[in-house]
């Protein structure tokens, strides 16, 4: 069999171009079926818990379903669960996976974008999902109980396109930085993990202690309103500082990544 | 072709020359991999023919694994060039395509079942025979619906065997592929390697420390000490290494003596006044001439028993001269 004729059966089957041995590596990922699933069936979950706590509340005791709601609209566990579970299982995906798809002759370039195209993915469908039951709890006004499960002030309790890219930026930010942890890890080891982390920490903790330094000269100063708003910035300084992160992570993630060995 | 003769009886004949005057299936030069103070691989070059089986074999920590992983670009060498197919493999999904490494305690993600593994490989290869690969996972009595971190080290191999079995890919690579195996398992790996080979001839490199099941299987031989290649050569030519001579102590002393061969003696066994030496070296005319003469056994070794002469020798090599030093 010569170089060319197997070479070009690759490119005929997408196999040859870097663009097609990403699609694969996008495949593996999806290899286990429910995998893409977990972070849509999560928002399901957390939306029916919140329902049935609301209800439980509301039927416990006197108050109001739209005071009860009003706590609700606060509640952070779509966030958090809708984010940790999908990023702890791509991390894992990619940690453990890593020798295994490069054995099936991906390259580190495959096996990272495939990673960030999952990510995508999954953020995608999750964010489609969380919308649609924002929509569905809008319509049937709270669940027929006047209860707001789903519908919470950190996706905008507005435009359902807004809701949707927060939440895209949301779940797919998150699996990204949790990624740039796993090529630290699958580089340098434990330690340089551990050293990546008890930095990034100190730094959050600095940038916290400046924004809180910051925003309190803003509101002695009577200019809070701009700082939040972050002037001219669409959206507000918050989310453009939070996409320069991600798109860090992003490209310092596959700059850590290429260079790994594989012992 | 040859008629493969396995511990387990004589199975599919395997092509005895299938290299033929095509371009080389690997290309290494230079080939240099430190980690830290350690130098895993040392200036190795190396060259080899397609549609072959090599045997890569040496001690622990000879640099084995490391030459393997550097082959398809899984580690990353220092310095040295590598080539598959005549292209730089680095990186390179046109010629890594044409691989399959499977490493030994390959693992995979925790969520992930038999069937999965063997749903991504055959997405991976062209050239997947998924009929053969259920085949195989019936051989080895595997459960597809097993999860990976269920199963035990054996069961794990086996996997890895299937994937680099079915993928039948132009140069598989299986690093120490019988940890965990029965010897059952063990001797249905050999027979399904040499029937496929047979019927799909492709490049196929197997690091072992099972010398001697395997070395019918193999139509050359690489040793690799201290991440030095040291021995590249046929099976036969490679037996040719060492000899055993055993007679009455005195003899066997007079021969060392005479031909210099007690510096390479790598083994020694005394029982009474007879005594059996193991001698890391060719047999030459004038030794077997004198062997003869004072009514010595002369005999030739296994495959194991030559990489296990010259890697002892290694050592009392090191270990003299950092006594000198």
């Amino acid at each position: 069999m010569s170089n060319a004729t197997a070479e070009d059966r690759l490119v005929a089957d997408g196999g040859g171009a870097s663009g097609g041995r990403t699609l694969l590596a996008f495949r593996y990922y999806l290899s286990v079926p429910g995998r893409l699933l977990t972070g849509p069936g999560i928002v399901v979950v957390v939306c029916a818990l919140s329902l049935v706590v609301g209800a439980v509340i509301v039927a416990a005791s006197n108050a109001e379903a739209a005071d009860v709601s009003s706590g609700l609209t606060y509640n952070q566990t779509v966030i958090w669960w809708g984010s940790i579970a999908p990023l702890a299982i791509l991390c894992s995906a990619v940690g453990q996976g890593s020798t295994a798809m490069l054995g099936l002759g991906m390259t580190r370039r495959n096996v990272w974008w495939g990673a960030i195209l999952y990510a995508l993915a999954g953020a995608a469908l999750t964010a489609t999902t969380l919308v649609a039951l924002i929509a569905l709890e809008r319509l049937t006004h709270g669940w027929f109980m006047g209860l707001s499960a789903i519908d919470i002030i950190y996706f905008g309790r507005g435009s359902l396109l807004l809701a949707w890219l927060i939440a895209l930026g949301t779940f797919f930010g998150a699996q990204v930085v949790a990624l740039f942890f796993t090529a630290i890890y699958l580089r340098t080891g434990a330690m340089g993990l551990t050293l990546s982390i008890v930095g990034a920490s100190v730094l959050l903790v600095g940038a916290l202690g400046l924004v809180i330094a910051a925003f309190s000269r803003a509101e002695r100063d009577g200019a809070t309103t701009t700082f939040v708003v972050g002037g001219e910035l669409p959206g507000g300084l918050v989310p453009w500082v939070l996409g320069v992160v991600v798109l860090l992570a992003l490209g310092g993630g596959w700059w850590i990544y290429r260079r790994a060995s594989f012992r | 072709m040859t008629t493969a003769a396995t511990p387990w009886g004589e199975t599919s004949r395997v092509p005895a020359d299938a290299g033929g005057t095509e371009a080389p299936a690997v290309v290494v030069r230079g080939l240099n991999r430190r980690f830290g103070k350690v130098r895993a691989l040392r200036d190795v070059d190396l060259e080899l023919a397609p549609g072959r089986i090599y045997g890569l074999v040496g001690r622990n920590g000879a640099g084995k694994t490391t030459l393997l992983s550097t082959l398809v670009g899984q580690v990353l060498p220092s310095s040295g060039s590598v080539e598959l197919f005549g292209r730089r493999s680095l990186e390179n999904p046109a010629v890594l395509a044409r691989t399959v490494y499977v490493r030994d305690h390959q693992c995979y993600p925790d969520d992930m079942r038999v069937r999965h593994v063997l749903r991504a490989a055959g997405h991976a290869y062209l050239g997947w025979d998924e009929e053969f690969a259920q085949r195989l996972v019936a051989d080895f009595r595997l459960s597809p619906k097993a999860r990976c971190k269920k199963l035990s080290t054996g069961q794990r191999t086996a996997l890895g065997i299937i994937v680099g079995l079915a993928s039948r890919a132009e140069l598989t690579i299986l690093d120490e592929p019988y940890g965990g195996l029965d010897p059952v398992a063990r001797g249905l790996f050999y027979d399904r390697l040499l029937e496929d080979f047979a019927e799909h001839p492709r490049t196929v490199i197997i690091s072992t420390h099972l010398v001697d099941e395997i070395a019918d299987l193999l139509n050359e031989v690489i040793l690799l000490d201290d991440g030095v290649v040291t021995l590249h050569e046929s099976e036969e030519q490679a037996r040719e290494h060492a000899y055993r001579l055993a007679g009455a102590e005195r003899d066997v002393e007079r021969l060392l003596e005479s031909t210099g061969a007690g510096e390479r003696v790598s083994r020694r066994q005394s029982v009474g006044s007879m005594t059996m030496v193991v001698v890391a070296a060719p047999l030459d005319d004038a030794t077997e001439t004198l062997a003869r003469e004072l009514g010595l056994e002369v005999e030739p070794v296994s495959l194991q028993e030559v990489v296990a002469a010259m890697g002892t020798l290694s050592v009392t090599e090191s270990t003299a001269q950092e006594g000198a030093l």
